[in-house]
């Protein structure tokens, strides 16, 4: 391919041909577009940015105020229904230990704590894998931390009495009758004591489902101490798959 | 430092290496895009999105295949091309359009700062010879190139730059003439 020829004769037009200059400001306009998308921050400082940039400073600095207000309240008058915060006060800590068996009967145990508050919202989670659960963990305690927010400002004591009344009914009766998955058959088994509490035995059987048993402390609001799961086996008899016990409750 | 080297580098957040890379070559790219768009904002806007585009996408430029600043200017090109809703088939009709000067342009000219002038000139070309003839005469490029970034092949390219040089003369002359008529 031959090149054409420059013409010589435009020489003296090219050189003084020149674009209107840009606005002044253009070049650091396209520096900060730059800095903006592609130089890294440190992560808090992004999460802060951008943040900040979806909720405003000042809806921040409220919020952060907001909380601290809501902390000194709740310690400073813990029997303030409205203002109390239950997740500084939990009624019960209990641990537990759930072994879990596998189709060739292979164990595996699992720990996790269950953290009760007076508004009964149960608060799990596991101690046996902290790194795998960490985000787990997060999760639910943000989640929780929320619902507690929400709760401090929508509830109000009647509401909660409400709530509370037929779970204390439902002690009364030996926690017997409560709570009846459709179409299971309750059976109480008898009674047993265990780490110092009452319990009842109680076992239902439903259709296609494993066979729970469970151990429940009229008390303790009618907790399980002790729960196992149970599949049927074609012969008719039943192997465990699944056995939880509270290895300790601090009321 | 190459520029391939810097576009890895800026990727990577360098804000030195970017500025080093911009430096280098905004001022083909913001010219080449008021070349096409006759105003200083959305040249700007192109020139910005350009950059942003080449650090978004690194990968994009190969360094064996083009010349960055031919890579840039093709960029601007499918940008303004994109934003101004006209089709690369669109953009070479005109090519063959009558050629009027319009009515007063010689006397604007000789009026004109020869800058200025020279840049009323080239606006008075048919876009499609106006581009062929900067990228060639002004930016230097190869026929290959020029046809490349235009989508077109060599010898479209030639006629149009024989086109456009020729009314370009033609409408310099009166400014070539005063100049010569200057003590």
């Amino acid at each position: 391919m031959t090149e054409e020829p420059r013409d010589r004769t435009l020489d003296s037009f090219v050189a003084v041909w020149a674009a209107p200059p840009p606005c002044p400001e253009f070049h650091s306009r396209v520096r900060g577009a730059f800095e903006r998308e592609f130089v890294k921050a440190p992560r808090w400082r992004r999460w802060n940015g951008a943040l900040a940039w979806r909720f405003g400073k000042g809806l921040l600095g409220s919020a952060a105020i907001g909380a601290l207000f809501f902390l000194v309240i709740g310690l400073a008058f813990p029997q303030t229904e409205r203002f109390r915060l239950p997740w500084l006060h939990p009624s019960l800590t209990m641990d537990f230990e759930q072994i879990s068996y596998s189709d060739n009967g292979t164990p595996r145990a699992h720990v996790y704590r269950r953290i009760v508050p007076p508004n009964r919202v149960l608060w799990t989670y596991s101690t046996d894998y902290p790194y795998d659960d960490m985000l787990k963990r997060f999760v639910s305690e943000a989640n929780y931390l929320l619902e507690r927010i929400t709760s401090s400002f929508l509830e109000n004591t009647e509401q909660a009495r409400e709530d509370v009344y037929p779970l204390a009914a439902y002690a009364q009766t030996g926690c017997v009758g409560g709570y009846t998955p459709p179409q299971s058959r309750e059976r109480i088994l008898g009674y047993e004591t265990l780490l110092g509490y009452s319990t009842t035995l109680i076992q239902w059987d439903m259709p296609h489902r494993p066979r729970i048993t469970e151990w429940l402390a009229p008390s303790l609001g009618c907790r399980a101490l002790k729960v196992t799961l149970e599949n049927l086996r074609p012969d008719g008899s039943y192997h465990l798959i699944s056995e939880t016990r509270a290895l300790n409750v601090v009321p | 430092m190459t520029d391939a080297q810097l576009i890895r580098k800026a990727a990577g957040g360098d804000a030195g290496a970017f500025q080093l890379l911009y430096e280098r070559h905004w001022k083909a790219v913001y010219s080449y895009a008021w070349l096409l768009t006759q105003s200083v904002p959305d040249a700007e806007d192109l020139t910005q999105e350009c950059f942003l585009t080449l650090i978004r996408k690194p990968e994009s430029f190969v360094p064996d295949r083009a010349q960055l600043r031919t890579w840039l200017i093709a960029v601007i090109r499918r940008q303004h091309l994109g934003r101004s809703r006209r089709s690369v088939r669109d953009s070479s009709i005109d090519d063959e359009e009558d050629f009027h000067v319009a009515p007063g342009l010689e006397e604007e000219l000789i009026r004109l700062e020869r800058a200025d002038a020279v840049r009323l000139a080239m606006n008075a070309l048919p876009p499609a010879q106006r581009e062929a003839l900067y990228l060639f005469e002004f930016e230097q490029l190869s026929l290959a190139e020029v046809a490349g970034i235009l989508g077109i092949e060599v010898n479209a390219v030639k006629a149009r730059l024989y086109r456009g040089r020729e009314r370009l003369k033609l409408l310099l002359a009166p400014l070539q003439a005063a100049t010569k008529e200057m003590p």
